[in-house]
């Protein structure tokens, strides 16, 4: 059985089937598992210190235990206890913006896509506004006024990454609505909201599914640019923008202080852009099949 | 290397100050004999706002007063052993304290060509003492102007309304710059102010914010020195900005701290110099709001915090010691007897457990300005109080241009650090403008009768014996008080070309600019 003949939820979970990856691929999904067990199970790491409080000397470099893996920084704390608690954080921040992206862009573009007319004219108007609104400038702007806080970075990058989603969705659903098996259902009697839910929307999940890790890649780097410019996560709560830019001015003579959370970061992104591609690459794999 | 830095002497022997005969300073040996000519630039972290000689700031090194001094020259200034020097003046001096002589060169003028009198003198203090003055000093000058009269061209006699016997120390630090009288009245508004003074340079090009070039004063009183053709300041904002020019050759010299030079002091052809003039490092308890006004609570954040590890965290340098109190060791006015508290975790949480009991819990906002250096001394300070049961710190950073106005103004703190190393070239000015009720810098609005008669005691007099016990007094008082949170000493550097000789340092560590020329080669002095 193939996906051609399945519809609804059913054919979206068979086109989602991993293909064989390569080791970067491989190592990129591995990456991202061990990150997120790692920020969750953070607590639970047997001998790693509170990252909030002293663990050695100042500016220590590496050494070989768990907690001097990546030395102690300017105030004395394990760097690998606050990468991996920075990796909370971030991981909160972009998961949680990323979901408020994605359901108002799905809400949005569906609405768009089905109905088209006036509907997709707003929305288009909508998106494209969006999409030229600096993200940095605008989250400065507002923590400007409401001070800095996770729920106002929060909020405001989930927003602002909405036009993005709604685009996407609506092409996907424009796209599926000449589908057979929606033109099948509608001329079974299927009402719009059991079509776009039913059948349309699992459809879409294959191909949102690749464009979310690049996009949560893009809010990394966001949220780490905030966090370096003093606008992101507040101390002593650790970020791996944060990190970076309380090591600035001491780079030349401490250079490994940097190391560790710009390792994340260019990790992370990297893990995750890997992981996208792989993704699409897949769902490009499967449509040609169907 | 050594960073506890011993205090002064007593800058103030009495028999000095009131003999004092100042012609010419002593000429500093050098390395080399100095050479006539050649160009250096010196970088600054800001620029002036404009020319008014009575608008001063305080006297550290690479301070807006740099260039003042370049322009006008101190009258009188205080050299690094705490003793008033004469500079554009030939002496001022008194007797008893209350009746103080100005003597003036001979022959000295402005560059305008007017003559630099006991006439203009009296003007210019006139004028900054007037009501409307932009002086920071104008009530103190306000209090004495009346008392000055012109006894002949060069003499200026001013009676003042009691004995102060640190008035010649105040006059270099507060009112030491003179100009025009001529160009002064000229100008309707202070935009209209130009630098016409009699000092070592004169102005030949200014790019506000950028830079200014500065020609040798072909008429300067010395007339040996200025040694240099050309002086250039160069405004540079960021540290390490300041330190890669002058390794790069860029510029000349900087001053800042060992700390931020790091290595780049032994960049080749870059040397480090010590200014020998002790700073502290000062936190601020407000004394109007907030736990800080019980005295556990200030004497409970001096026991929890290891100042020495805090003084390292800010620096990321070690081997600093914590200071006793405010004078320090190598001064005749220190003593041991009384230090305010060490470090001691028990009995910090102790104190913090009794103001918790009796409804006051140890909860802190710190307030500071974002740069990275004050940011890592804060957070320092909260992570260890926030490690004691029942404490907790907060950080609220406020633009630097803001912070004296939400410390000291609006009050609106429990604990405020301001950045750098307060200089205090021997006792006064500074330590009445710390501890003195209504002092400029006693942000913490610390007022005591008790400490304020002491200061005023040590002031009154001439009699060495009896200044050593008001400053005694002033200690104790210090350590039982806590007026404010006194957590390192240090000294400021030059970090400059090695090819730099006359480095003369005065008052808060400020270059004596005519003194300054470029060896032929590396003269490291």
């Amino acid at each position: 059985m193939t996906a051609e003949t399945l519809s609804g939820w059913r054919a979206g979970i068979a086109r989602m089937r991993f293909p064989r990856s390569s080791f970067l691929e491989a190592f990129s999904i591995g990456f991202l598992i061990l990150l997120v067990a790692l920020a969750v199970l953070a607590d639970w790491i047997p001998g790693l210190v509170n990252p909030n409080f002293p663990y050695g000397d100042f500016s220590a470099p590496p050494d070989l235990t768990l907690n001097g893996l990546f030395g102690t920084d300017a105030l004395g704390r394990s760097i690998l206890s606050r990468v991996i608690y920075g990796a909370r954080q971030t991981l909160v921040i972009v998961i949680l913006a990323t979901a408020i992206s994605m359901t108002g862009g799905l809400i949005l573009g569906m609405i768009a896509g089905y109905c088209r007319g006036m509907a997709e004219r707003t929305v288009d108007l909508l998106a494209n506004t969006m999409a030229v609104l600096p993200p940095v400038l605008i989250i400065l702007a507002l923590v400007s006024v409401t001070g800095t806080s996770v729920v106002t970075m929060t909020l405001t990058l989930g927003i602002l990454d909405i036009g993005t989603y709604a685009r996407l969705t609506k092409g996907g659903v424009i796209s599926q609505n000449q589908r057979d098996y929606v033109l099948a259902a509608r001329a079974l009697g299927a009402g719009h909201g059991r079509i776009l839910f039913r059948e349309i929307l699992p459809n879409l999940v294959p191909t949102m599914t690749a464009v979310v890790p690049p996009l949560m890649a893009g809010l990394i780097i966001t949220e780490g640019s905030l966090s370096f410019l003093g606008f992101g996560i507040p101390a002593p709560a650790p970020s791996w923008g944060g990190m970076i830019a309380a090591s600035t001015d001491l780079i030349s003579r401490f250079p490994l202080l940097i190391f560790g959370p710009i390792l994340a970061i260019v990790l992370t992104v990297y893990a995750l852009n890997t992981t996208g591609d792989f993704l699409a690459r897949r769902i490009d794999i499967r449509e040609r099949q169907i | 290397m050594s960073m506890t830095r011993p205090g002064l002497p007593a800058w103030l022997p009495a028999a000095s100050l009131l003999a004092l005969s100042l012609s010419l300073p002593a000429a500093p040996l050098w390395a080399q004999d100095p050479v006539r000519g050649g160009e250096m630039t010196i970088i600054n972290g800001s620029d002036i706002k404009g020319w008014d000689p009575a608008v001063t700031n305080s006297t550290y090194p690479g301070g807006p007063m740099d260039v003042l001094d370049a322009i006008y020259g101190f009258i009188v200034y205080v050299d690094v052993n705490g003793q008033v020097q004469g500079g554009m003046a030939e002496s001022l001096t008194s007797e008893d304290a209350v009746t103080w002589v100005l003597k003036l060169r001979e022959g000295v003028t402005f560059t305008d060509g007017t003559p630099y009198d006991a006439e203009a003198v009296k003007m210019n203090w006139d004028r900054a003492g007037a009501e409307g003055s932009l002086a920071s000093a104008r009530d103190w000058v306000a209090s004495w102007a009346a008392g000055m009269e012109v006894v002949d061209p060069l003499t200026l006699k001013i009676t003042l309304p009691g004995p102060n016997a640190i008035f010649a120390q105040q006059v270099a630090e507060l009112v030491p710059f003179i100009a025009s009288p001529a160009m002064l009245e000229a100008a309707a508004t202070p935009a209209d102010l130009k630098p016409v003074g009699a000092g070592a340079f004169t102005l030949d090009s200014w790019d506000q914010g950028i830079g200014m070039t500065l020609v040798r004063n072909p008429d300067y009183w010395d007339a040996e020195r200025p040694y240099l053709d050309t002086l250039n300041f160069k405004i540079i904002p960021e540290t390490n900005s300041r330190i890669s020019t002058v390794v790069q050759g860029g510029a000349t010299m900087m001053a800042g701290y060992p700390y931020q030079f790091g290595n780049n002091a032994e960049a080749p052809g870059v040397t480090a110099k010590e200014i020998p003039i002790r700073g502290i490092y000062r936190g601020y308890f407000n004394f109007e709001h907030g736990i800080f006004q019980d005295p556990r609570a200030r004497e409970a954040l001096y026991a929890a915090i290891n100042r020495d590890r805090l003084m390292q965290a800010y620096t990321q340098t070690a081997g600093y010691e914590a200071p006793g109190n405010y004078f320090g060791e190598g001064s005749s006015y220190y003593t041991a007897d009384y230090a305010v508290p060490g470090y001691d975790p028990e009995r910090a949480q102790e104190l913090i457990d009794a103001l918790a009991e009796d409804g006051k819990p140890f909860e802190v906002e710190i307030v500071t300005y974002p740069n990275s250096d004050m940011k890592r001394l804060a957070e320092y300070m909260q992570q260890v109080i926030n490690a004691y049961d029942g404490a907790s710190a907060t950080i609220t950073e406020v633009a630097m241009a803001n912070l004296r106005d939400t410390c000291s103004n609006q009050m609106a703190y429990d604990f405020c650090v301001d950045g750098g190393a307060l200089v205090s070239n021997g006792a006064e000015p500074n330590i009445s403008k710390l501890l003195g009720t209504g002092g400029t810098l006693n942000w913490s609005h610390y007022s005591s009768e008790e400490m304020d008669a002491l200061l005023e005691a040590a002031t009154r007099t001439v009699d060495e014996d009896e200044i050593r016990e008001s400053y005694v007094g002033v200690q104790k008082l210090f350590a039982e008080d806590l007026p404010f949170y006194l957590f390192g000493v240090d000294n400021r550097f030059l970090l400059m070309r090695d090819d730099t000789g006359g480095v003369v340092n005065s008052n808060g560590g400020i270059l004596q600019k005519q003194y300054l020329f470029k060896c032929d080669g590396p003269c490291a002095e």
